[in-house]
Order: C-alpha cells, then sequence, then structure tokens
C-alpha cells in the first residue's frame, strides 16, 4: 500500500508548484495510474514516492511506514525505501552485463553468491531474458533494455513498484506487447505498483484505478471505466479520447428516473445528470462518446433523442467508418459500422440514447461548441506527447 | 597551445577523423563524375587544394628526415642524398634527455589540469555551488588569451631571482630565505602548462559529465545502494571513456605545445622534443636533419594518439546506450560546503587568470628596463605610460599588428570560402569520395601547428616559387592551419540542413542552384559567419606555426610578442599583450554577439 497525504513540491523557490496538495492511495496489489499531459505533475509525484524528489508538504507512507513527513521531519533516503523502480530511460549501466545489472540490488545488500544467482536467473526467467543474461547491455534492443530494467526492479522483492512512462520508448507494436507483459507480472506477483504515463490509452488498459492529473492536480480519480463512461470534467473527458461534448440550455428535471432534459441546436435532449451534482444556472454540457452516436437508414423505434442529420464527411478506418454529421447545424462527430456504407451528402437518422448522454458538471457555461472544442486543451489520443 | 582554441565546442563523440580512401573501380568513378558536371570540377579543385595545402608539405618534411641535404639545396630531391643518419644521430645525442622530459611533461601536464579541470567540471555541472556561471565564463575567456602571455606573467611570478611572488613569500613568511619558487623546473613548466590546458579540459569533462543520464544513478540509489558505492560502481565507469579521451587529447596537447617548453624550457636547459624541433630549426647553423626527425616522432606520436581518441570516443558513443542528448544532471546540494567549493574553484581561476593577468597589467605599467615592483603602492607611485608609447613608437609592433590584421582578415575570407564549397559538396552532392573531401578539410587539426610551421618552411624553401620570404607563406600557413578548425564550428550548421529542405525548394521548380542559394546558404550563413570571426581570432595571435616561417619585416603579433621578450623587455611586451588582448577581447565579443544574434541554432 501506498499512501500520500497532501503532497506538495515547489520548484524554484516556491515559484513553481509542481505537485499541488496530491492525495491518493494506491491498495495493495493494485496498479494505480497517474495520468496526464506533460507538465502536470506526475512524474514529480512519483519521484517523490521514490525519495529522488524531496517534497515541500506532506507525508508518504509505504506499508505503513512513514518514509517521508514533512511536519515531522522525517526523509527515509531511496536506497533505505526498498521500492523497485523503471526509469524512463531504462537507466541499464552499459558497462555491466545484463545478469550484472539485475544482480546490482542484491549485490548492495551483501547477499550470498549462490543466492544472487538463483533470484537473478529467476528475475530474468520471469522477464523471457534468461538467455541474455552474460551479454552485455549496450548489446540490447530498446524491449530487452526494458525488460532488464523491470528485472532489476523485481529481483529484490521490493514492497512496491515505480513505472516512470516505461513504454514511451518503444513501437507501437512493442508497447502494445510489453504492456500486457506488465500487467501479466504485476498481477501474478500481485504487488502494489504506481505507474506514470501520458499515454491514456495505455492507462486505460493496464491499471486497476486511474488517477487523471492536470496543473499538479489530481482531477478525477477512479476505475478506468468510469474514468471513460463519467469522466469528472471536459478536460478529463477530452484528455480521454474523443468525444463530443454538446451544449444544453434550458434544463430542467425529465419526467422519469431522475434524468434531465434540456434544448440544444440540435433539437430538445435528454441526458442523466453527473454522479455527483446536477447542473445548475439552466445550462451545462453533455458528453457523448462517438461511439455512442447511432447512425441508421431507418427512423429508430425511441422516441427521445432521434434526429435527422446530413453526412458530411466520412473516413475510411478499417474497423469502422469515422463520419462527422450536420444535425440541424450542429456538428456530430460518429462512429458507423463498416457496413452501413455511408455517403456524403446522405440524409440519415442519429440516436443517442439518454444514458449515454451524461452531463459535465464543471461545464456551468457549457458552450458545447462541437465534437472538439479547442479550450482548454484540443486533445487528439495520440497527439500528446512528452513525459511529465 | 594549438588545441587549446580550436576545440571550442568539446563533444563526447568523436570528431577527429582521419582520412580513409575508399577503393572505387576507376572507370565507374570517373563516369559518374564526369556526368556530375561542373560540380564535379569544383570538387577536384577543392580537393586538390586541400591536399596540396596539407600532405605536400608534410610530405617535405618527411623527405626532410631521410635527406642529408637541407631543403633549398640543389641535391635535396635528388634520391642520391637520402639516408637514414638523421635518425641515427638523433638517437645517440641527447635522446633520451628530451624523450625524458617531454613524457615527464606531459603526463605532469595531464594529471594536473586533469584534476583541477575535472573539479571545475564536477563544480559547475554536479554540485549547486554559486556562480557557476561565473566559472565557464572564465574559462571560455583563458581559452583567447594568447599563451605567450601567462607564460610571461608566470615566469615575472616565480623567477628565482626577481619573481614577485618569491619575494612576497619572503618579506611575509619570517622563515623563508631566498627564491622558494623556481618556474625554470620541470614541475614549474608543468605548473603553468597545466593552467593553460585547463579550460579545455574543463569544457571536455562538463560534456562529459552532462553526456551521462541521471537516472543512471537513481537507478542504483533505488537499488539500495548509498552516494559512495554509486559514485565507485556507476558514476565513475560510466563516463570513463570521455574521462579516457579528454586524457588523450591533454596529452596530445602537452606534446606539441610550443610557448612553454620554449620560453621556460629552453632558458631552464630543460630540452623536450619540441624545442629540439625549434632550435634546430632556427638556431645557426640549423640542423634540418635532427629537427626533421623530433618532428617526425611528434607527428607519429600524435597520430597515434588521435587513433586511440577515435577508438575510446567510438566505444563512448556505444556506451551512451539510450540517446546523445545532454542532459541535465540534478545538482547535488552541497550546503555550507559549496562555500568551499567555491573558494577552491576561485581560488584556481585566481592562479589561472587573474594573477597572470594582474602582473601584465602590472608590468605594462611598471618602468620599462628595471626590476619590477612587487604589487604594492610604492610601486604603484612609479607607475608609466612609457610601455604603451613604446608600443606604438616601435616599428616592428605597428607593422605587427597591420600584418596580423590584414592575414586574420584575409585567412578568414578564404577558409570560408573553402569551407563552403566542402559544406556544397559534402552535404548537398552526391559525387563519389565526396566523404574524402570532408576528411581532407577535418584531419589536419590533429596536425601540431610547430610542426605545420616547420613543413611550410622547409617546403617553400625548397621550392622556386619566391612565396617565402613574404607574407603569403603565413596567409597559405593560416589557411591551412585554420580550415579544420572552421570545419568543427561549421559541422553544427551543416547537419542540421536536412536532405529535405533542399528537395522540398526543387520539387517547388527551383534549380538545384536556387535552391542552395536560396535555402542551404541563409541556414548556414550563422555558421559561415561565426567560424571567419573565430579563425580571424586564431590568426590574429598565431604563433607557434608563424615563428617558423616569418622573416625580417614579415612579423606578424604573434612573433613579435615573442621577439620583444627575445629582446628582454618584459614591460613592453605586457604593453603590448594588454593591447593584443583588447583587439582579441573585442572580436571575440562580436563573434559572440554575432552567433548568438543570428542564433547558431540547437
Amino acid at each position: 500500500m501506498i499512501r500520500v497525504t497532501g503532497l506538495v513540491k515547489e520548484f524554484a523557490g516556491g515559484s513553481v508548484r509542481a505537485v499541488d496538495e496530491v492525495s491518493f492511495e494506491v491498495p495493495t496489489g493494485e496498479l494505480v495510474t497517474l495520468l496526464g499531459p506533460s507538465g502536470c505533475g506526475k512524474t514529480t509525484s512519483l519521484r517523490c514516492v521514490a525519495g529522488l524528489e524531496e517534497p515541500t508538504y506532506g507525508r508518504i507512507e509505504i506499508d505503513d511506514r512513514v518514509v517521508f513527513d514533512a511536519a515531522r521531519n522525517i526523509a527515509v533516503p531511496p536506497n533505505k525505501r526498498r521500492i523497485g523502480m523503471v526509469f524512463q530511460s531504462y537507466a541499464i549501466w552499459p558497462h555491466m552485463t545484463v545478469f550484472g545489472n539485475v544482480a546490482y540490488p542484491l549485490r548492495t545488500a551483501k547477499m550470498k553468491k549462490r543466492e544472487i544467482h538463483e533470484r537473478v536467473m529467476a528475475s530474468l526467467e520471469l522477464v523471457g531474458l534468461a538467455d541474455l543474461a552474460p551479454r552485455g547491455a549496450p548489446n540490447l534492443s530498446g524491449g530487452q533494455q526494458q525488460r532488464v530494467a523491470l528485472a532489476r526492479a523485481l529481483v529484490a522483492e521490493p514492497e512496491v513498484l515505480l513505472l516512470d512512462e516505461p513504454l514511451s520508448n518503444l513501437d507501437a507494436k512493442l508497447r502494445e506487447q510489453m504492456r500486457q507483459e506488465i500487467r501479466e507480472i504485476q498481477q501474478r506477483l500481485g504487488i502494489t505498483t504506481l505507474y506514470v504515463t501520458h499515454d491514456q490509452i495505455e492507462a486505460l488498459a493496464i491499471s486497476d484505478i486511474v488517477g487523471v492529473m492536470s496543473g499538479g492536480k489530481i482531477v478525477d480519480f477512479g476505475s478506468p471505466e468510469r474514468i471513460y463512461r463519467a469522466p469528472k470534467s471536459r478536460f478529463v473527458a477530452q484528455f480521454i479520447g474523443v468525444a463530443n461534448v454538446i451544449a444544453v440550455n434550458d434544463v430542467r428535471p425529465a419526467s422519469e428516473n431522475g434524468s434531465l432534459q434540456g434544448a440544444t441546436q440540435m433539437g430538445s435532449m435528454s441526458f442523466h445528470p453527473d454522479e455527483a451534482a446536477t447542473p445548475t444556472g439552466g445550462q451545462t454540457a453533455v458528453l457523448v462518446r462517438l461511439e455512442d452516436v447511432e447512425v441508421s437508414r431507418e427512423r429508430p423505434t425511441a422516441d427521445r433523442n432521434v434526429w435527422r442529420g446530413r453526412v458530411i464527411s466520412v473516413l475510411f478506418l478499417g474497423t469502422h467508418l469515422d463520419c462527422i454529421l450536420d444535425v440541424n447545424g450542429h456538428r456530430l462527430r460518429a462512429q458507423a459500422a463498416r457496413r452501413t456504407k455511408l455517403e456524403v451528402g446522405e440524409e440519415v437518422w442519429v440516436q443517442i440514447r439518454p444514458d449515454h448522454a451524461t452531463a459535465l458538471c464543471d461545464d456551468v457555461a457549457g458552450d458545447g461548441t462541437g465534437a472538439r472544442p479547442a479550450k482548454p486543451t484540443q486533445t487528439v489520443p495520440s497527439a500528446v506527447a512528452g513525459a511529465a | 597551445m594549438a588545441l587549446s582554441g580550436e576545440l571550442i565546442e568539446p563533444t563526447a563523440s568523436g570528431a577527429l577523423g582521419l582520412p580513409h580512401s575508399t577503393p572505387g573501380r576507376v572507370g565507374r568513378l570517373a563516369r559518374r563524375l564526369y556526368r556530375a558536371g561542373p560540380a564535379a570540377w569544383i570538387f577536384l579543385a577543392a580537393s586538390l587544394v586541400l591536399a596540396y595545402q596539407v600532405l605536400v608539405p608534410l610530405v617535405t618534411m618527411i623527405w626532410t628526415s631521410f635527406s642529408s641535404s637541407q631543403p633549398g639545396a640543389e641535391d635535396f630531391f635528388s634520391a642520391s642524398s637520402l639516408t637514414t643518419s638523421n635518425y641515427t644521430r638523433a638517437f645517440s645525442a641527447g635522446f633520451a634527455r628530451a624523450a625524458g622530459n617531454t613524457v615527464v611533461f606531459t603526463a605532469g601536464v595531464t594529471v594536473v589540469s586533469a584534476i583541477l579541470g575535472g573539479f571545475l567540471a564536477w563544480v559547475v555541472v554536479r554540485t549547486n555551488t554559486p556562480l557557476r556561471r561565473l566559472i565557464t565564463g572564465l574559462c571560455l575567456i583563458r581559452l583567447l588569451i594568447p599563451g605567450v602571455l601567462p607564460t610571461v606573467a608566470w615566469i615575472g611570478l616565480a623567477n628565482p631571482s626577481t619573481g614577485v611572488l618569491n619575494r612576497w613569500l619572503q618579506d611575509w613568511i619570517p622563515w623563508v630565505h631566498g627564491p622558494v619558487l623556481n618556474v625554470y623546473s620541470l614541475p614549474g613548466m608543468i605548473w603553468v602548462e597545466s593552467l593553460d590546458a585547463l579550460p579545455l579540459t574543463f569544457l571536455l569533462l562538463s560534456a562529459a559529465l552532462r553526456s551521462m543520464d541521471p537516472s543512471m544513478e537513481e537507478a542504483s540509489l533505488i537499488s539500495g545502494a548509498g552516494r559512495l558505492r554509486t559514485a565507485l560502481h556507476i558514476t565513475f565507469p560510466v563516463i570513463l571513456p570521455a574521462i579516457l579521451g579528454t586524457l588523450i587529447l591533454t596529452v596530445i596537447r602537452g606534446f606539441e605545445t610550443f610557448e612553454v617548453p620554449v620560453l621556460i624550457g629552453l632558458p631552464g636547459h630543460i630540452i623536450t622534443f619540441v624545442v629540439e624541433v625549434y632550435t634546430n630549426t632556427t638556431g645557426v647553423p640549423s640542423d634540418t636533419g635532427l629537427a626533421s626527425v623530433y618532428a617526425v616522432l611528434v607527428l607519429a606520436f600524435c597520430v597515434c594518439l588521435i587513433w586511440l581518441y577515435n577508438r575510446f570516443t567510438r566505444n563512448t558513443a556505444m556506451f551512451t546506450t539510450v540517446s546523445g542528448k545532454a542532459f541535465r544532471p540534478r545538482p547535488a546540494n552541497l550546503g555550507r560546503g559549496r562555500w568551499v567549493t567555491l573558494a577552491a574553484s576561485l581560488l584556481i581561476l585566481v592562479f589561472s587568470i587573474g594573477l597572470p593577468l594582474l602582473m601584465l597589467l602590472w608590468a605594462s605599467f611598471s618602468p620599462p628596463f628595471r626590476p619590477i615592483q612587487p604589487f604594492t603602492a610604492s610601486g604603484l607611485s612609479h607607475f608609466t605610460l612609457a610601455n604603451y608609447a613604446g608600443v606604438f613608437r616601435n616599428d616592428t609592433t605597428v607593422r605587427a599588428f597591420v600584418h596580423s590584421t590584414f592575414l586574420a582578415a584575409g585567412a578568414a575570407v578564404i577558409v570560408v570560402l573553402l569551407i563552403s564549397i566542402v559544406a556544397w559538396v559534402t552535404v548537398k552532392t552526391k559525387i563519389p569520395g565526396r566523404k574524402l573531401l570532408d576528411h581532407l578539410a577535418f584531419a589536419p587539426i590533429a596536425i601540431p601547428s610547430v610542426l605545420m610551421g616547420v613543413s611550410f618552411l622547409w617546403f617553400y624553401l625548397s621550392l622556386p616559387v619566391p612565396v617565402y620570404g613574404t607574407l603569403w607563406i603565413l596567409l597559405l600557413l593560416y589557411v591551412a592551419r585554420f580550415t579544420p578548425v572552421a570545419m568543427r564550428v561549421m559541422s553544427a550548421s551543416m547537419t542540421q540542413i536536412d536532405d529535405e529542405l533542399i528537395e522540398a525548394s526543387m520539387m517547388t521548380g527551383s534549380s538545384w542552384w536556387r535552391a542552395f542559394r536560396t535555402v542551404a546558404l541563409p541556414l548556414l550563413k550563422p555558421g559561415l559567419l561565426a567560424s571567419a570571426l573565430y579563425v580571424g581570432v586564431l590568426a590574429f595571435r598565431e604563433l607557434s606555426a608563424s615563428v617558423f616561417v616569418y622573416t625580417g619585416g614579415n612579423e606578424v603579433v604573434g612573433v613579435a610578442m615573442f621577439s620583444i621578450w627575445g629582446d628582454g623587455s618584459f614591460t613592453g611586451l605586457a604593453a603590448f599583450g594588454i593591447l593584443v588582448l583588447l583587439v582579441v577581447g573585442v572580436l571575440s565579443l562580436v563573434a559572440a554577439i554575432v552567433s548568438s544574434r543570428f542564433g547558431v541554432r540547437k
């Protein structure tokens, strides 16, 4: 278990707050990911947990042992925290063999030679590199270096594992494969893990819990499924996946099961309130994922949230069609089934089920300018680059 | 002192490439050359010029070492004069002594400057010591000071009879009687030369420290190792290749340096290889046979070391596993200790820059041809401007200023023209063998300037063309000497011009030449400008090659300084030196402003 309470890290004499009052917990045996754009403070938070960075305020506990507490002036140095860590650059020592790299933590702990050998080989076995043990470290591919780094982090059986953007230097195919392997190993060992990445797909795929960070704060914290379906804010909605954000005016309760109703440019629309709060002030913005916009040629049987629209553009993406529709002057982005064979200029029916439309309660202004508004951040999934 | 100036942008990766020819099928090569059209002719001409400039004089030098005759004599080029007697003569007379002195001197300089430079590099890169930028800045400024000046300043400070420091020690410490410091000794030479080599080792070692990924050390901390274990098992082994590369460059520099061995070693009867080359060439009667043997030995040694250097740095490239980018290591917080490191750094810089400059300034205002007073108020009362007046009254110094200005400007223009052609051919054409041109322009960086000087002397002495005895030989020499230096400054701008930039321009319908003119040249301009100014600065103060080929009436600034010293006028030299420093300083300032203004982009 890792518990971080009120963590603050200031740079440049207090003029920059890289981490601003962050609190979260990584339950024992689970994998928590800190996700955010570069500069959001996620890596700094991780480095504070590792002890490589000294926080300005706050408290950090690892398995009920306080490793840092600003109030009580406790700061356990990194080499005494019993953690394993994988760095973004892997930090494989070039003057050692693969075996030497992995054995280093055990040799530091003055373990017996035979035991070192056994545990290093077991660890290399775990990452599938046992036959490369005698090889010099510089002669490894990116993926192999990554595995060595993982083996080295795990060999001393640490209480927690920290991973700092471990996949960002790999190419796309390998990234997917390593993602699965890391998750598999983490679950097999049941090791408490804190993971940092800027890649939202990676975060959704690998985590038990995702914490989305922005401007040094955690702005959303929950299961991947919940964060994707019902993000806490427009920022989170747009950082994770692509979505339509639709402005709604004149919001009032709908007739049944707590849903709401309001006026949009497309016409009257029913939607669900956010889990936390009901929008106030009569206007809000509603989030609709692309795959939740249903496009068809026949008129759907439902009587609510059904509109006529015209196809403006269609892109064939293999698994589906990515199209933009004009619905009463509102540009709506949608994913249509490959077999619908939509054509530009065609008139179609559009349906959004009320429980697939969620109000973003932080967006009181509700200027929902369309599928991809320019503010606060224009974020296409693959365009997020760089480290925090 | 030759290597000090030219490696202004040291990198961990090896750049001192030696030429290696690629065997090609002659017929096909000729056909491809023919098809390349006018570019091929320019390529051929540039190659011939570069080869002529460097290789021919060196071959002459080696020939001289096997000749029983002298360059310029009638039978010099006849095969009948060939002999190995020069070598047997050299190895029997005083060789062991010269070799011993050279080795001790070089080793001493390498060790001392590596320790001092390594300390400064560590302070600047890895600690939170205050005033780190000032330390770096002072080291860069030190690079620009012509080596003669600190050398004579240290003679003024620490000579046994009138040295200012010696008299200080005697006045202030009661149990000291008689001189303590003697600059005319091997330790004295090592000390003075180490301070001169210091900026170079500092720059190279700080580059090495920056090239290491700090997470290598962090990974060790996370693995449970403490600071000491991390330093011993991770930091030191990882940057070891870069350290060895730096040490090799320092060894080369110590081996070929001119000022300290000739100005201190020669009067102190400490003879090194370079002194042998110098005395046997310029002494009367000269012994070109012996001089050339020592020159060939120096050359062979330098070539071997450059080969070693390339090997080490190639390994370094392999060693920097993930990326070659410069990292920003997290500086260690030294707490109160940072005032200690600051004091130590400043002390080193006082010895390296402060004291020598103070000595020069003081001497330049002191009454001429009298022992220099220690730095006291009574000495201050004798201040005079006579030395400065003397500089402007003296025909030689005025002439030297004019000559050096002309030569600096001329060399800068020609060098920049040459390297533009080389850049054009190697970067932007597909002419076979274009890499060779690159190497030809760059390889001479490994040739000590003393050897450039003697080889030019002997070559043009034996040539029936009236170049020797004019300024033109100096111009030719400077062009040969500084082309590789400019190449080094240029290389950054050259690589930034991606092929696709040119191709994009050509796809819009412009001709190849138009593409080069409108896209490549503007991008190259800051680099070219910076190279021109840099070559100008170096040429203006050149000594160790010029001293061999100048003749009476053709003095240049470096030689004038040297000969004023020879006349025994320390105060005159000091005044002249201060004026030269002002010119060099202004030129460098302009260079710095130009390159920051036009952005040598990173």
